[in-house]
């Protein structure tokens, strides 16, 4: 078991896994700023270094991704994912997404869960599982404010979709462009 | 005071930021137009997915949960529907 709690059947090489992700950024438009890039500027701008204060998880605040130091390869092809399906969706709709992501907590879990759903539609195409609901609420049960109906709306979209990618149907765009990357150029990494 | 002027002024922008109550029933699922939605607390529909189920070489139908524990209205594959119609 992957310590995200994902079953993955082979690891990815981390060479793979930095391929995938720069192809990601560059078809859904992310600026990646990673914690040493951030800390460095912040040292010599600021004469601190924030990531020494707060520990930052790796966020995407679309088009900016932040990157944490070290993440392993199954971590950042995860992370890769998660943030192109979010870019997608800020990019389809720029305006619209920053109101609804900032103005609204059940805006914000809408699109939370759209992108865990590209990220279950890769490593569905990866192991061929479905895991638990309550593991794939993990992620968005931490650091994103969202309340009880927040997290259960997150949910609902998750099942739904959960069910329809056992039928191996991809219903994102992220997922759609992750898997198609894959199949190319690591089709071993694929059940 | 203020917390009162801060809890109206969020909940006016929050109303504006999702617009209308589409009147659903919270947890509910539906087919439109094509394409699954699912209904938030607030009974606002909210879409699954970026296609619609047809471009996906799917439809939309009442299928049982992959957790086995309800029917859901999603994409699914035609044989695996319960109700071919599309629900409403």
């Amino acid at each position: 078991m992957h310590r995200n709690g994902w079953w993955s059947l082979i690891t990815p090489t981390q060479d793979i896994a930095n391929r995938f992700h720069e192809h990601l950024m560059g078809v859904f438009g992310g600026f990646v700023i990673t914690e040493s890039m951030l800390s460095g500027a912040a040292g010599v701008l600021l004469h601190v270094d924030p990531t020494k204060i707060f520990q930052l998880d790796s966020r995407t605040i679309p088009p900016v991704v932040y990157l944490r130091d070290g993440l392993l390869p199954d971590e950042l092809m995860d992370v890769s994912v998660n943030a192109a399906s979010l870019l997608s969706q800020f990019w389809s709709k720029p305006l619209e997404y920053m109101k609804r992501f900032f103005g609204s907590s059940e805006g914000r879990a809408g699109y939370l869960a759209h992108a865990r759903v590209s990220a279950l539609e890769v490593s569905f195409a990866r192991t061929k599982n479905i895991p638990p609901l309550d593991d794939l609420m993990l992620p968005l049960k931490r650091g994103h404010l969202l309340g009880d109906g927040d997290l259960q709306l997150a949910r609902d979209i998750l099942e739904n979709a959960a069910t329809s990618i056992s039928q191996d149907i991809v219903l994102t765009k992220a997922g759609h462009e992750a898997i198609a990357w894959l199949r190319v150029n690591a089709p071993d990494l694929l059940a | 005071m203020n917390l009162m002027m801060t809890v109206l002024f969020a909940v006016l922008i929050g109303c504006r930021v999702l617009g209308p109550v589409d009147g659903c029933v919270p947890g509910a699922t539906i087919c439109k137009n094509g394409a699954p939605y699912v209904c938030s607390q607030s009974s606002r529909l909210t879409r699954v997915g970026d296609k619609t189920c047809a471009e996906l070489g799917a439809v939309c139908c009442e299928t049982l949960s992959v957790y086995g524990n309800k029917n859901v209205f999603a994409c699914a594959r035609q044989d695996r529907c319960i109700v071919t119609d599309g629900g409403h």
